[in-house]
C-alpha cells in the first residue's frame, strides 16, 4: 500500500434505536479508483453514504479523507450501553455489548474480595484490547469526536448527487451550477452585495458556463431546472456536483430509471468525467451491467454488513454475493 | 456575458423607475402649493393620497425584508413587529430632543439616556442635524433589531417551518411586553408613547416665517425605502441571494453544495431583521411616535398578508401589493366602515352603487372562472363561483326593487372582513400571489425574450 486511500472508512457502523444499518463497514477507495458499492435495497449503502457526506452521524467508527481524519464517532451516553455494532470495543474507550457478560458476572458475584480480583482482571483485559487497537490502527482509536456538518465536507472536496434527484428545480440550469461555486468565492456578503469585487463574480460565471458546455448543457442554460427531462436532470445533477471542485465524487445510483441505451451513455460519461476531473468514484448502483463495467473495485453489502470485495470477476464468482444478490439477477444476464 | 448582460439591463430600469418616483412623489406633494387651490382635493396636503403613500413606503420595506426571510430564504418567520418595535424604539429614544426629555418622560421625572443625537450634530432645526441625527438614530435602530436577531436566531434558528414561525412570534410578543416595564422607564418611558421626535414633516423646507416652500414629506420614506430595497435586490442577485435561494429550494442539496447553513441562514434572518428595524423606525416617524403597544401580532399578520398577495418570492409583487393593501386600508374601503344609505330611492349614488357592485361581481367570477379552466374537481369550483355570483346578484336585484336605502353589513370593522374575504379568495384562487416569484421587470420583458429564442431556433 504505497500510495495513501484518498477514503478510508474504518469500522462504521450506523444504529438507529435498535436498528444497525451499517454494521462494521470498512472499506477503501484508491486514488483515480471507480469504486461500485452495491447489495440489495436496504443492505444500507445509501446510510454508508449519508455517514461519509456527514448527513448522519455516524454511531462508531472513523472516515478518513486523504489520509487525514474526517468523522469519527463513538459510542457515547446512552448509546455506549445499547450499542449493537460488532468489534466496538476495539475502537472505543467505552463498554460496549461483548464487556455486558463480563460485567453482569463481576455485578452478580457476591464475595466482595472475589469482586474485586475480577473487576482487576477485567480492567486489566479491557486496557489490554484498547492497546492492541491503539497499536494496529492510531488514526481511528481516538477520543476525540468529528462531526463535521456536510457543507464542510464538501468544502474538503467530496460531492455528492442524491438517489431521488436533488436539484434546485425552480431555479435555472445556470444557477443551479452557480450555487455551486458560491463556497470557493472570496467574498463577504458586503463586497458580494455592493459589488465590490466583480473579478470574482465574472470568474465564477465563466468557470460555472465552462463548465455546462463541457457537459453540454450550455443551451439549456436558462431552462428551469425542474423542467428538464430525467437524464438531462441526472447529467445537472452530476455537473452541479462537479462544480464543487471535488477530489472524490459518490454516485447515488446513478442510472436509476435509465434504459440500456442510456445506461451505456453513462458508463462512458463516467469515465469520461473520472478521466477530466481526475476524479475518484465512489458509487451506489444496480444495474450490474455498469457496475461490472466499469468498476475496478466492488464491496457487497447485505443488512449492513460487508459480504464481500473484490474485483467485478471476484465478486461474481462470490458464492455468498450470488446467494444474497445475484442469485436472482444471474437469470436476467444470460 | 449575457446574464451579466441582463441584470445590467434590469440595474438600469430599476434606477429609472426609482429616479421617476421620487420625482413623482415631489411633484405630486407639491402641485398643490404650485397650482393654488385648482388642483383636485385629493392632491391637497392633508390628502389621504400622502398617508397612503408614506405608510405604502414604510410597510413596502418591511414585507420586503420579510420577502427576503420568507420568500426567498425559506424561513417561516413571524417576528417583524418585534423588529420594527426595536428600530422604533432605538430611533425614538435616541431622537427624543434635550428639551422635549423633562416634558416625554415626565412621569419617571426624565430620560436615563443623557444625549439625543439630533441635538449632537446641531439640533433638529438645522439640516445638518435633521438629515445625520435622523440617518444615525434610523441605522442604530436596524443594527439594535439585527443584534436581537443574532441572539434570538442562535437558539431559534435550529427550528424550521412552523416551530420557527411559533418561535419568532413569542419573541415578538415577549418584546412587546419587556417594553411596556416599568423599570425600564427611564428609557423606554413603559407604557407610554414616546413623543416630540423628529418626523416626516421635520424634512419639508420652510422659510423664516415658517411657510412651507418645498414639501419633502413623502420624499424623505421613500428615499429610504428605495435605498433600503435597492440594497435587499443586489443582495438577492449576488451570489449570497442565490446561497438563500437554494437554502429555500432544497437544505439537503444546498448543504452538500458546500452551504454553510447556518451561517446563511442567520445571515438571512439578520439582514431582514436590520430592514425591518429600519422600517420600524420610519414607522415611528410616520406616525409621530414610539409605542410598545402598536406593534402588535395583527401587525407582522398585515405584512406577511402583503407578502402573501404579492407573491412570495417576488420583490415587485410585494411593492405592489403593499401600496395596493394600504391604500385599501386606509383609503379606498373606508366607505365599507360607515352605513350607507341613501336619502332617496332615485339618488344617482345609489344606482351607481348597484352598476359598481354588479360589475365588480360578474367580472371577479369571470376572472375567477377562466383563471381554472383545466384540472379535476374544477366544475365544482365553477359552480360554487358561479353561485356565489348569482346570489349577490339577486341581492343586488332585490336590494334595487324593493327599495331599501340601507346597505346593509356595512358598520364599523367590516372593511377587515372583506380583507379576510379577499386573502381566502387569494389563497384559493391565486395561490402564487400577484405576481408568484417574478419580477415585474421579468414579466414586461417576457415577451420579448420568447421572441429572440425563436429567432434562435
Amino acid at each position: 500500500m504505497s500510495e495513501q486511500p484518498i477514503l478510508r472508512l474504518n469500522h462504521i457502523t450506523m444504529q438507529f434505536g435498535g436498528v444497525v444499518a451499517v454494521n462494521d463497514l470498512s472499506l477503501e477507495v484508491q486514488p483515480g479508483q471507480i469504486v461500485a458499492l452495491i447489495g440489495p435495497n436496504g443492505a444500507g449503502k445509501t446510510t454508508a453514504f449519508n455517514c461519509i457526506t456527514g448527513v448522519y452521524e455516524p454511531t462508531n467508527g472513523l472516515v478518513s479523507f486523504c489520509g487525514e481524519p474526517m468523522v469519527r464517532n463513538h459510542p457515547q451516553g446512552k448509546m455506549s450501553k445499547s450499542y449493537q455494532g460488532e468489534n466496538g470495543t476495539l475502537y472505543t474507550s467505552r463498554l460496549d455489548l461483548s464487556d455486558s457478560e463480563a460485567l453482569a458476572a463481576i455485578e452478580a458475584e457476591q464475595n466482595p474480595e472475589a469482586k474485586a480480583a475480577l473487576q482487576k482482571s477485567y480492567d486489566q483485559a479491557l486496557e489490554e484490547r484498547r492497546a492492541l487497537a491503539r497499536e494496529q490502527d492510531p488514526l481511528a482509536f481516538s477520543d476525540k469526536v468529528l462531526s463535521p456538518t456536510p457543507d464542510k465536507i464538501t468544502q474538503l472536496g467530496i460531492a455528492r448527487t442524491f438517489q431521488n434527484i436533488r436539484l434546485f428545480s425552480a431555479l435555472s440550469v445556470f444557477d443551479n451550477v452557480l450555487i455551486a461555486k458560491h463556497m470557493r468565492a472570496k467574498q463577504n456578503v458586503f463586497s458580494a452585495t455592493f459589488r465590490f469585487n466583480r473579478a470574482e463574480e465574472n470568474r465564477m460565471r465563466q468557470e460555472a458556463m465552462a463548465l455546462l458546455e463541457e457537459q453540454g448543457l450550455a443551451h439549456l442554460k436558462d431552462e428551469v431546472a425542474g423542467s428538464l427531462p430525467y437524464g438531462l436532470q441526472r447529467r445537472l445533477e452530476i455537473a452541479r456536483a462537479l462544480a464543487t471542485q471535488p477530489k472524490l465524487l459518490l454516485l447515488d445510483e446513478p442510472a436509476a430509471g435509465m434504459n440500456p441505451q442510456e445506461t451505456q451513455e453513462l458508463t462512458d460519461f463516467i469515465r469520461q468525467i473520472r478521466k477530466e476531473y481526475g476524479l475518484s468514484i465512489l458509487m451506489i448502483e444496480h444495474h450490474m451491467d455498469l457496475v461490472m463495467q466499469i468498476s475496478e473495485h466492488i464491496y457487497v453489502l447485505d443488512f449492513g454488513k460487508l459480504i464481500a470485495q473484490g474485483t467485478p470477476t471476484e465478486i461474481q464468482n462470490n458464492p455468498r454475493v450470488i446467494e444474497a444478490y445475484l442469485g436472482v439477477a444471474d437469470d436476467a444476464e444470460n | 456575458m449575457i446574464q451579466e448582460k441582463k441584470s445590467k439591463k434590469g440595474a438600469a430600469a430599476g434606477l429609472i423607475l426609482a429616479a421617476v418616483l421620487l420625482i413623482l412623489v415631489v411633484v405630486l406633494e407639491n402641485l398643490s402649493a404650485l397650482l393654488g387651490n385648482a388642483v383636485p382635493s385629493f392632491l391637497l396636503p392633508t390628502s389621504q393620497l400622502f398617508v397612503v403613500l408614506k405608510k405604502g413606503a414604510v410597510y413596502s420595506l418591511v414585507a420586503v425584508s420579510m420577502n427576503l426571510l420568507n420568500g426567498f430564504t425559506g424561513l417561516f418567520s413571524l417576528g417583524q413587529a418585534g423588529f420594527m418595535l426595536l428600530g422604533a424604539y432605538t430611533y425614538a429614544i435616541l431622537t427624543v430632543p434635550m428639551s422635549a426629555k423633562e416634558t416625554v418622560y415626565y412621569l419617571y421625572g426624565g430620560s436615563a439616556v443623557p444625549f439625543s443625537l439630533p441635538d449632537l450634530f446641531g439640533g433638529a432645526d438645522t439640516p445638518s442635524g435633521l438629515i445625520l441625527g435622523v440617518a444615525l438614530a434610523i441605522l442604530l435602530g436596524g443594527c439594535v433589531a439585527a443584534l436581537f436577531a443574532f441572539l434570538i436566531g442562535l437558539p431559534v434558528l435550529r427550528l424550521k417551518s412552523d416551530y420557527l414561525a411559533i418561535a419568532t412570534l413569542g419573541f415578538a410578543e415577549i418584546i412587546r411586553a419587556v417594553f411596556q416595564w416599568q423599570p425600564l422607564g427611564p428609557i423606554t418611558n413603559g407604557a407610554n408613547m414616546i413623543t416630540q421626535i423628529p418626523t416626516f414633516n421635520n424634512f419639508n423646507i420652510t422659510d423664516a416665517n415658517g411657510t412651507v416652500i418645498l414639501r419633502l414629506s413623502t420624499f424623505f420614506p421613500f428615499l429610504v425605502a428605495i435605498l433600503c430595497i435597492a440594497i435587499i435586490v443586489m443582495l438577492i442577485n449576488s451570489s449570497y441571494g442565490r446561497a438563500f435561494k437554494a437554502i429555500r429550494e432544497d437544505e439537503i442539496a444546498a448543504e452538500a453544495m458546500g452551504i454553510n447553513l447556518a451561517k446563511h441562514k442567520m445571515l438571512s434572518f439578520c439582514i431582514s431583521s436590520f430592514f425591518a428595524g429600519v422600517g420600524g423606525a420610519l414607522f415611528a416617524m410616520f406616525v409621530n411616535n414610539a409605542q410598545a403597544k402598536v406593534y402588535t401580532s395583527t401587525m407582522t399578520y398585515e405584512i406577511l398578508l402583503i407578502v402573501v398577495i404579492g407573491g412570495i418570492g417576488s420583490i415587485s409583487g410585494s411593492c405592489i401589493a403593499t401600496f395596493l393593501y394600504v391604500a385599501c386600508s386606509e383609503w379606498w374601503l373606508r366607505f365599507l366602515d360607515n352605513t350607507m344609505q341613501f336619502s332617496s330611492p332615485s339618488a344617482p349614488e345609489r344606482t351607481t352603487f348597484i352598476v359598481v357592485f354588479a360589475v365588480v361581481v360578474v367580472l371577479a367570477a369571470a376572472l375567477l372562472i377562466w383563471r381554472e379552466r383545466r384540472g379535476r374537481g374544477v366544475f365544482w369550483k365553477q359552480a360554487l363561483v358561479a353561485l356565489l355570483a348569482v346570489a349577490l346578484l339577486a341581492w343586488i336585484t332585490w336590494f334595487a326593487l324593493s327599495g331599501q336605502t340601507k346597505v346593509p353589513l356595512l358598520r364599523t370593522g367590516f372593511r377587515m372582513v372583506v380583507f379576510s374575504v379577499i386573502i381566502m379568495i387569494v389563497v384559493l384562487f391565486f395561490r402564487r400571489g400577484m405576481l408568484g416569484d417574478k419580477e415585474l421587470t421579468d414579466i414586461l420583458f417576457s415577451r420579448r425574450k420568447a421572441v429572440g429564442k425563436e429567432a434562435a431556433q
